[in-house]
């Protein structure tokens, strides 16, 4: 060994102790060579109950109110001005000019487009079955109708077009499955879809092929959910007579979706009317 | 000199600098745990736990019974015990070699649970670790002979090894798509990121539309690979190793569907984006986080549990009624007309060209989760990446080339992708149609350009109207006639590109 080479040898055998010193004392915590398995049992998922029966609610009564905007309402921004689309321009927004619809203000300021259910089926109130008639989900001009829907649960949606254009509609649900299936143009006898599952907040629709198409579904396991109309009037008919809690739910609510009210409590009273007007703030939209 | 001769010791010093957080053992909780924090500790924790209750940590898992994954268990009897934490055993099936720390699960009624350590196949001894017992006081009395056994995870604990030595690098320790190289991975815009299992949700898929992946499928991926992508094959593992990664990989899928719907049921605990606490946080906390937390544990866990289920139910696949129609000319022409009408609008995302450049790439999405627009152009996944439709020129398919795979994909879409189902509005025939439109388009000379018009490599043909005639069966049923003729894959232009070809 030529004394040019020691220090380089020196070098080198340096750099590999060190090396694998920093390995050892950087890395800790790795994965163990075997796993330890502890089996836990899958628990038994029915409630506990304390046994008394539930007392059954007698008779029933209505509900009902407008939601209104307190202040100036925006005016809704167009997304697609009349004849100006990039793409199928002979459907989308052909006939009128394509608005947000996020924040719908109607006459004297109501609010369109809440949505006002019971979460949880109030204990002893009977459910009467879902209708037989499917509810309609259309689109025209690029636009969903309705922008809002409550279906209940296993109620069969016929989702139909008007468009002489390809749609496809893809639902976002919480505990649902989900759909995204193609509509063809100027379907009639519409694509039937389901949601089995009851949901706790309402969801997006969209179509993917126009970016702007956007509504709203809930399914409920019960009948007690509505909508507000284009002056933000709504009715709840045949609420259990008993202390119930409404959630009023909508798309714009703290700017991205979410609880105007968690819960509104409310007491139904046989054979009587309540009524119930919301005020609301700008703000309260994340505007 | 002398410092000279330090610089490569202190150049191997550098590791020590960098921090070893990907490479530690233990499941990383979703980032929305650590805001919870910040408002309701009580909610972060109980999440938290329950997690680590049922699921472990990668050092210590655990077997939950309420979850549909095989975790491998034998059956057996115990014959005889000498002492506590000795058993001679009659076991239904032999254990493999080097069987150690798999539950044990003694008796029916009230069962003991213990853990093995030791198995030995000629005596049918199984030695039982005396540190890990979850019986209340330490077991010191033998267990009495003609009690059941249970001998549970031995597939998990595979499956957790051989994720570790093949998956983990890009898919993480918690199979969040984090690994260490998904950073590298993440650098090429164009390539897909390492799948997020936390969904539940996986793309490529033989099931119906709104229905999970099955087992078969995340078998064919791994198998196959991702054409296209960074996911490689793995051809060569051997069965046994690829069923148990399949299991943890559902595991782990399970494990993260779980922490989202629970994060979900707390969501209005979560601080606004400035972190400010919700207003009625008490009352909240009480309704969600204490109160109401046990009934969404339990609520999750069905609808996982449902979904995965579902998906190995034959009845919730998609096979053709009919089989594939013979790949004549006249069929790709109505596959075309079909992809290119505005009526079913494959050509807007997929172009008509079928280069993955339509139109509709140019349009902003909205997320669903937020209800904001993405503040760029593109389509998305549900795990918010751009993704580009597929450039059917390229002939390569990450969901597999058999026409099967392109019949499913036309039928049912992409999962947790805009790609929609069309068997809602296109016959099956007619899909069959497209499908060998598509697989005919990457053949050269077979496809079209935007235009209408037939290109060949990079030489666009003008002669379509010349061989308009040669076609009699052209069906002209839905035929645009306002673009130019495109013509079939059997003209002479086809053998005049064969020539061209070096």
């Amino acid at each position: 060994m030529t004394p040019i080479m020691r220090p380089f040898h020196i070098t080198v055998l340096a750099t590999l102790a060190v090396t694998s010193a920093s390995l050892q004392l950087g890395c800790g915590k790795g994965a163990s060579a075997t796993p330890t398995i502890t089996y836990k049992a899958g628990g038994n998922s029915t409630p506990v109950t304390d046994g008394e029966p539930v007392k059954q609610i007698d008779g029933s009564g209505t509900l009902n109110g407008t939601i209104t905007l307190v202040g100036t309402a925006p005016t809704p921004a167009v997304i697609v001005a009349k004849g100006a689309a990039k793409r199928d321009a002979s459907v989308c927004g052909a006939a009128m000019a394509i608005v947000d619809e996020s924040l719908t203000v109607g006459t004297g300021n109501g609010i369109a487009n809440v949505f006002i259910y019971i979460d949880k089926t109030p204990p002893g109130a009977s459910v009467p079955d879902p209708p037989t008639t499917p509810a309609t989900f259309d689109q025209k001009g690029c636009v969903f109708t309705p922008h809002v829907l409550v279906v209940r649960t296993n109620q069969e949606i016929l989702i139909k077009s008007q468009d002489d254009a390809g749609h496809n509609t893809h639902t976002y649900p919480g505990r649902s499955r989900s759909f995204n299936g193609a509509i063809k143009a100027l379907e009639q006898d519409g694509v039937p879809i389901f949601y089995t599952k009851h949901e706790r907040t309402p969801f997006p629709v969209k179509c993917d092929m126009h970016s702007w198409m956007q509504a709203f579904h809930i399914a409920l396991d019960h009948p007690w959910g509505t909508v507000t109309k284009a002056d933000g009037s709504f009715e709840l008919n045949d609420l259990p007579a008993t202390d119930i809690t409404l959630r009023v739910w909508h798309e714009k609510a703290g700017g991205k979706g979410g609880f105007l009210k968690r819960s509104l409590k409310v007491t139904i009273s046989k054979d009587q009317t309540s009524t119930q007007d919301l005020e609301f703030q700008l703000s309260d939209f994340g505007l | 000199m002398i410092s000279r001769r330090l610089i490569l010791p202190l150049l191997a010093l550098l590791p020590l600098g960098f921090g070893c957080a990907d490479y530690r053992a233990e499941f990383v909780n979703d980032e929305r745990v650590a805001q919870l924090d910040t408002s309701s500790p009580v909610a972060a924790d109980n999440v938290r736990n329950s997690l680590l209750e049922h699921f472990g940590t990668p050092n210590d898992l655990v077997a939950w019974g309420a979850l549909p994954i095989d975790y491998g268990e034998i059956t057996g009897t115990v014959l005889s015990a000498p002492d506590a934490h000795t058993l001679r055993v009659s076991l239904d099936t032999d254990p493999t070699e080097q069987f150690s720390q798999v539950a044990v699960v003694l008796g029916d009624a009230t069962p003991a649970h213990r853990t093995a350590a030791h198995y030995d196949a000629t005596t049918h001894t199984l030695t039982l670790d005396p540190l890990h017992s979850t019986a209340p006081t330490a077991p010191t009395a033998p267990t009495a002979p003609g009690t059941p056994i249970r001998l549970i995870g031995h597939k998990l604990q595979a499956g957790r090894k051989a994720f570790m030595r093949h998956c983990m690098h890009c898919h993480g320790v918690t199979g969040d798509g984090n690994g260490p190289t998904a950073r590298y991975i993440s650098n090429h815009r164009l390539n897909p990121q390492p799948r997020d299992f936390r969904r539940g949700l996986f793309k490529f898929t033989s099931t119906k539309d709104g229905y999970y992946a099955n087992r078969e499928d995340l078998r064919r991926t791994v198998r196959q690979g991702l054409a296209g992508t960074y996911m490689p094959s793995f051809l060569l593992m051997k069965s046994k190793e690829l069923d148990a990664i399949i299991e943890y990989v559902r595991f782990l899928a399970m494990r993260g569907e779980i922490e989202r719907r629970l994060l979900a049921h707390l969501k209005d605990l979560l601080p606004d984006d400035d972190g400010t606490p919700p207003g009625d946080l008490k009352t909240l906390e009480k309704e969600l986080a204490v109160d109401g937390f046990a009934e969404a544990l339990a609520d999750a866990t069905a609808l996982v549990a449902e979904n995965w289920t579902n998906a190995e139910d034959p009845q919730n696949g998609v096979l053709p009624t009919m089989a594939r129609l013979p790949d004549t000319p006249q069929s790709r022409l109505k596959g075309r007309n079909l992809f290119i009408s505005t009526k079913i609008n494959c050509a807007k995302c997929h172009g008509e060209g079928g280069r993955g450049n339509g139109g509709f790439l140019d349009d902003f999405q909205k997320n669903p989760e937020t209800q904001q627009s993405y503040d760029t152009p593109g389509l998305r996944d549900a795990w918010h990446n751009i993704i580009r439709p597929r450039n059917l020129t390229s002939g390569i398919y990450r969901g597999g080339r058999r026409p099967l795979d392109v019949f499913r994909r036309v039928s049912v879409g992409i999962k947790a992708t805009p790609m929609a189902g069309f068997a809602t509005n296109v016959l099956e025939e007619d899909r069959w149609h497209i499908v060998n439109y598509v697989l005919s388009i990457p053949v050269d000379g077979a496809f079209f350009d935007e235009y209408g018009q037939q290109y060949h490599g990079r030489v666009r043909l003008f002669e379509t109207h010349k061989h308009k005639h040669d076609d009699h069966d052209h069906d002209h049923d839905g035929h645009d006639h306002n673009k130019p003729e495109p013509s079939t894959t059997t003209t002479p232009s086809e053998s005049q590109d064969k020539k061209s070809q070096p």
